[in-house]
């Protein structure tokens, strides 16, 4: 139940079972397809198959493998922890790289078992040179070639090298694996696309325009949130609250973020003295609410709008307020002037935004 | 095989001898190395899970140690091994012995006394602050020299060879030896003002371009083409088996040489660096794929035929695992280069366990395996104990396994947590000390890793230990060969590589500096020529004096190394840091100092943003500010004094290197230097602390105020 939420919650997931129902289906109608078309000597000559050059032990596995790859699937989609969306994107990405490549494997098995009923009765092995240069696709031959190994090593001693001899080494003649070379050919080819994407055609998107992005998708729901029961509370609506609970919430994030520089009992040390009469930017609920979303940069106070949100300010800001009059351990000494509550508006001194 | 020769009648026999005392000199240095290297890496491991190992005194933090860590381990511990298999195979495949008994010992002593020199500056935190290239400009002269010469015996001992054409071992020592002295020349270019201190030619970010590539191509040439070429001799013999494929060995090496070098930019993904040299960056390392994994398919292939053997010889046994390990870290590097991996793997562990796969698994397990080979042939005895070294190769595998998992675990972990925001849009874990506390556990387990590691390499010295005391070392081997010149014959259809190529080492020389120069020339000149890679930005000025001392300062204690500086264009930096890194903003910085690695915050945007107080307490002692921190307490910076009559000449190295400091103002700055720390000094008081203007705490905090702030200024 909890992998149907994490999925859910991913901007466009829906393409992806799309994709593997699409994938499916192609398989499926081809396959219909081809059956349909199949004449009937062909059939029969299929049920007597003797089948025994490990096919179905291929066969068997590569199911075995898909199966697997999709109860895989299931398993790591809990693993990744509340939030982490992209992490959990790139995780069914990476699966379903998996799914489709165990279901190529699949296919091109199904292929070899074709060409293997195709074959006409009782035909011999095209003779081949030691490199078996006529093998036809996908059949073992053509698999051994395609791994690098087309020599047998008993024919080894045909390809080795005259006259390479270092110290005793030598070399064989064997050419470079064919996926080997697919590989890096593919790679070139990948070169020259992702250079086009990114900079001759402006289709793929540059660091800052990411940035960009990013920034617009995540600005939106902000707002959206801001706009709800939390952003009502700013440094003119604050309201001083003396609830237990408010002021353990506010200890507590007090001790986290402020107690480094205001001492753990909020008697200064950086900072100044937050349980004397003396303020510097003003004291009561909204001045102190004030002075934390905007900070003062000036003096080394950093804002902290960014990393707490309005309610957290005003429970920190309470805290602090409830803990005017305690007997620090080490108080600093007193900075600023004696605040008295009036009807007054925010200190001035504290820069807002 | 029999080579191809005249009469025999005709051939003119020479005999001549192989020297293997060198081989064993260079063996020694490299186990001894090897051992100091890996201690001071187990010390540092577990200095970040217990800070208290940081002993509270300069020579030992973190910052200093973590140099001399990796220069002992890449430049003493590999560079030693690659000497010492390189003087055993390639007299052997080119018939001749080394051109020069004096160059011989050049290399030799040369490099172990820069060793020496790195164990004793670098503590000291005499460094140029470049990673991989801390070495101050006495040192690097001597590296050019010493490198030079021992290019120069190899070319030499190529041209006197007694085979035809000259082996593909021997196209890797070459390319390696050539390549690496490009490389050091190039990024070592800077401008003294004593014996003890250099500053960078280059800035900011083509500092950062030049860097990179110096420092991912150490990585191409120092750590691989050498073990490639050692692979190329040692792996047959081992075996004895053919090279699987002699084509492969010519594609791959070329390919490989020629887009090594442009990868460098992948180690600067989501910086300042141009989006342009970015992304060459990324496809290049994807390109090298296949290129690497020739490598590793034709060392793997060779044993074809042999696996059986594989299970009998701890040689071979390394070596299968080594290359291996070879072959996952050349996977894993591309696709590290990929910029939305990069952008999670980026000043993470991550990259530190990569970095492991490849120098314990390839560098470690490939110099294991070749001395388990060549101590009983130097000393005519069999190995001490097979037993052992069995041991060696299970507690060594072990111990990469634990060293790279908790590595990428907490690799994924930090990133993770970097980059979570609540559903109202702040970052989850705002304090980066969360982020760095959850990694402590994860320390434990590497430093156990990475311990189990140096065990089996004790155990691996003892056994080859016993084995050179049983026997007697046998210091020259006789051979005999016939001359170039009686057999020489090059046949009429001659396969088109061996007939331009494998007969001709200067033109191979040239031709391969030519293939490394192509990359180097297309990234770094337009980054120089072109104005608009580096856009300027009126507000940015230079540092002031004093600022100057404190960057040197922190330079000099290794601060980069843990601290980053440069905030990437992603939101969760933005929010946590503040506006992304400009390229103009780094204009003035030589050395640049944007760093690796993110054991502590990124520090580009610190400046202004906490009192001068809170630096002073969290130099002093960082839990103080921050409970529960790894960083390492510096109280030295609080009683040492502030050398400031070194001002003037900093200055006017500074206008050398092009900063715009007005004329005659080396003859103000002490005095601007010290007014700028009374007024800290100033600051420091209003919040009860008591500071002297003349200490080093003072110029530090002024270079940590000023960092990224100019562009607020406009």
């Amino acid at each position: 139940m909890k992998f149907r939420n994490y999925l859910q919650t991913i901007d466009g997931v829906a393409i992806y079972p799309l994709i593997g129902l699409l994938i499916f289906a192609a398989i499926f109608v081809g396959l219909v397809w081809y059956l349909v078309k199949l004449d009937k000597k062909t059939v029969q000559k299929m049920s007597q198959l003797p089948l025994e050059d490990g096919t179905v032990r291929r066969g068997l596995s590569t199911f075995v493998l898909l199966f697997v790859s999709s109860m895989v699937f299931a398993q790591a989609a809990e693993v990744p922890k509340a939030g982490d969306k992209e992490l959990v994107n790139y995780l069914i990405i990476m699966l379903l790289v998996i799914v489709i490549v165990a279901v190529l494997v699949v296919l091109v098995q199904v292929l070899m078992l074709l060409r293997k009923i195709s074959a006409p009765k009782g035909e011999e092995e095209v003779k081949e040179d030691l490199r078996g240069e006529s093998a036809p696709l996908f059949s073992d031959r053509w698999w051994q070639r395609w791994s690098g190994f087309g020599v047998k090593l008993a024919d080894e001693q045909r390809i080795l090298i005259k006259g390479h001899d270092y110290d005793g080494i030598h070399e064989l003649d064997n050419r470079m694996p064919p996926w080997l070379a697919f590989l890096f050919q593919g790679t070139i080819v990948f070169a020259f696309i992702y250079l086009i994407i990114y900079h001759l055609a402006g289709w793929g998107d540059l660091p800052m325009a990411e940035l960009e992005k990013e920034s617009q998708i995540v600005e939106a729901k902000k707002t959206a949130f801001l706009e709800k029961a939390a952003a009502k509370i700013n440094e003119n609506t604050v309201v001083l609250a003396t609830d237990a609970k408010t002021i353990e919430e506010g200890k507590a994030i007090f001790t986290a973020n402020c107690a480094a520089c205001h001492a753990a009992d909020g008697g200064g040390s950086v900072g100044p003295n937050l349980t004397d009469e003396y303020w510097l930017h003003g004291g009561g609920i909204k001045n102190v609410f004030k002075t934390i979303k905007y900070g003062v940069p000036e003096k080394g106070m950093i804002s902290w709008e960014k990393q707490l949100n309005p309610l957290k300010m005003q429970q920190v800001a309470s805290y602090i307020i409830s803990i005017k009059g305690s007997k620090p351990a080490n108080p600093k000494a007193p900075q600023g002037e004696v605040y008295t509550e009036t009807a007054a508006a925010p200190d001035s001194t504290v820069a807002a935004k | 095989m029999e080579p191809i020769s005249k009469t025999t009648s005709t051939v003119d026999m020479e005999e001549f001898q192989y020297d293997n005392t060198i081989v064993r000199n260079f063996a020694i240095a490299s186990i001894v190395f090897g051992i100091v290297g890996m201690l001071v890496g187990v010390l540092i491991a577990f200095q970040l899970a217990f800070p208290a190992l940081n002993l509270d005194i300069p020579y030992t933090t973190f910052g200093r140690l973590r140099p001399l860590h990796t220069n002992a381990v890449i430049f003493a511990f590999v560079g030693n091994g690659f000497f010492m298999g390189l003087y055993y195979s390639a007299p052997r495949v080119l018939r001749t012995p080394m051109y020069s008994k004096l160059l011989s010992n050049i290399n030799f002593w040369g490099w172990q006394l820069i060793i020496v020199a790195a164990a004793i500056t670098l503590p000291l935190g005499l460094t140029t602050g470049k990673e991989y290239a801390e070495l101050e400009w006495p040192i690097d002269i001597a590296i050019a020299v010493v490198w030079v010469a021992a290019l120069l015996n190899l070319v030499m001992t190529m041209l006197n060879r007694r085979v035809q054409h000259i082996y593909a071992a021997v196209w890797f020592y070459l390319a390696s030896f050539v390549t690496v002295a490009m490389l050091h020349v190039v990024n070592s270019v800077e401008l003294p003002i004593s014996l003890t201190k250099s500053y960078s030619w280059y800035a900011g970010v083509q500092d950062a371009l030049v860097q990179w590539w110096y420092g991912h191509n150490a990585v191409a040439f120092f750590l691989t083409t050498p073990y490639l070429g050692l692979m190329y001799y040692f792996l047959p013999k081992a075996a004895n088996r053919p090279i699987y494929s002699y084509r492969l060995s010519i594609v791959h090496f070329w390919s490989l040489i020629f887009l090594y070098i442009w990868a460098g930019p992948h180690h600067l993904l989501y910086t300042s660096l141009p989006d342009w040299a970015q992304s060459l960056g990324t496809v290049f390392s994807v390109m090298l794929i296949a290129p690497s994994w020739g490598g590793m398919i034709n060392g793997l292939f060779t044993l074809r035929g042999a696996w059986d053997k594989v299970r009998e010889d701890v040689v071979l046994k390394f070596m299968v695992v080594g290359v291996t390990a070879y072959g996952m870290a050349t996977f894993e590097g591309p696709m590290l280069s990929l910029k939305n991996v990069n952008a999670i793997a980026h000043y993470t562990d991550w990259i530190v366990a990569h970095v492991h796969v490849g120098a314990l698994g390839w560098n470690g397990f490939m110099t294991f395996a070749i001395m388990y080979w060549l101590f009983p042939r130097l000393y005519g005895r069999p190995l001490f104990s097979q037993k052992l070294a069995n041991f060696h190769f299970w507690i060594g595998t072990l111990g990469i396994i634990f060293y790279a998992v908790p590595m990428y675990w907490a690799g994924w972990t930090q990133s993770s947590m970097w980059k979570e925001f609540t559903e109202e849009g702040f970052l989850k874990y705002p304090n980066f000390l969360e982020t760095v506390t959850q990694l402590v556990p994860f320390y434990i387990l590497r430093g156990i890793g990475g311990t189990l590691f140096l065990v089996g390499f004790l155990v691996g010295t003892y056994n080859l230990a016993m084995t050179a005391l049983s026997g007697k070392l046998i210091a020259n081997e006789t051979a005999r060969a016939a001359s170039l010149k009686s057999i020489w014959n090059p046949p009429a259809n001659e396969f088109w590589h061996s007939r331009i190529f494998e007969r001709k080492p200067v033109f191979f020389t040239l031709i391969s500096l030519v293939a490394v120069i192509i990359g180097g020339v297309i990234e770094l000149v337009p980054t120089f020529m072109v104005e608009s890679n580096v856009p300027s930005i009126e507000s940015v000025k230079p540092y002031t004096a004093l600022e100057l001392q404190g960057r040197d300062i922190y330079v000099r204690e290794g601060c980069y190394t843990c601290h980053s500086q440069m905030v990437r264009p992603f939101r969760s930096e933005t929010e946590r840091y503040g506006e992304y890194s400009k390229a103009g903003e780094f204009v003035y910085d030589h050395p640049f100092q944007w760093g690796s690695k993110r054991t502590g915050p990124d520090l580009h945007r610190v400046g202004a943003k906490y009192p001068d107080s809170w630096h002073y307490n969290h130099m002093e002692d960082p839990t103080s500010m921050s409970p529960g921190s790894i960083m390492p307490k510096y109280p030295w910076l609080l009683e040492n004094e502030l050398d400031l009559s070194t001002t003037p000449s900093k200055i006017n190295a500074m206008r050398t290197l092009g900063v715009p400091y007005e004329d005659g103002f080396e003859d103000q700055a002490v005095a601007q230097a010290q007014q700028q720390a009374e007024g800290i000094v100033a600051s420091l008081k209003k919040d009860g602390i008591k500071a002297k203007a003349d200490k080093e705490i003072i110029a530090l905090i002024a270079y940590l105020q000023r960092l990224g702030t100019d562009i607020k200024k406009q």
